[in-house]
């Protein structure tokens, strides 16, 4: 596995820690997992800094220039990413977008619907686009790894 | 439409050359082992400067180590 590679698993188990956090502290854990709660969050804070920590040594390493931090492959791999990851956070952002221009040419009639254009509840979507979005970028690094190319 | 793909010799050719690694020649043409592993599977076709560097690396012009294969199943 290159230095990136791992920087890539990093990122992605980061991201994916930090948005189950935020879920959690935004709506609650859920029930049926109750009595779990302790080790899940204690799991995903480990997982949060080992990822930090790793990422940070990786940094590190690349800046005193020791071995190949990055090469040509990574850097493509990463243009790739970056492109899929853009696209998502656009797409959801039209479609968040669209959402709100039909609520407000058309009204809204039901209650769910008046729900999803609170000020509030669009904070949380807006989050949770960006954190698609990273999570987009890091996974498509991870995939574009494991295929080889 | 026919895809193509390009070809390499670099897994005859580093064994030609005194059982070489992969790593040994990663290091020599500063990229990854994992990138010339990619490379040496066609599943990644480098740049024109990291096949020079691979040519120079085995001391044989690029023609030598890379090749033009052409898939006429798609």
């Amino acid at each position: 596995m290159s230095r990136q590679e791992i920087y890539a698993w990093c990122s992605m188990g980061f991201v994916l820690s930090v948005l189950i956090l935020y879920t959690i502290f935004s709506f609650g854990f859920p029930s049926i997992l109750e009595n779990h709660y302790e080790a899940v969050i204690k799991g995903l804070v480990f997982i949060i800094l080992v990822a930090v920590a790793t990422e940070f040594t990786i940094d590190y390493l690349g800046s005193v220039k020791y071995g190949v931090h990055k090469d040509e492959r990574d850097m493509q791999i990463e243009a790739t990413a970056f492109k899929v990851g853009y696209y998502s956070v656009m797409v959801f952002l039209n479609i968040l977008i669209g959402h709100l221009i039909i609520n407000a040419f058309f009204g809204t009639h039901a209650g769910e619907a008046a729900f999803l254009t609170s000020r509030e509840t669009l904070l949380h979507v807006v989050i949770y686009m960006l954190f698609l979005g990273g999570l987009m970028k890091s996974g498509t690094q991870v995939f574009l790894y494991r295929r080889g190319g | 439409m026919d895809r193509i793909k390009i070809g390499n010799h670099i897994r005859r050719l580093r064994f030609m050359h005194g059982e070489m690694t992969q790593q040994e020649l990663a290091d020599e043409t500063g990229v990854s082992r994992q990138t010339i592993n990619a490379l040496e599977a066609s599943k990644y076709s480098p740049s024109l400067e990291l096949a020079f560097r691979i040519a120079n690396a085995f001391g044989v012009s690029v023609e030598e180590v890379f090749f033009l294969e052409v898939d006429a199943g798609l």
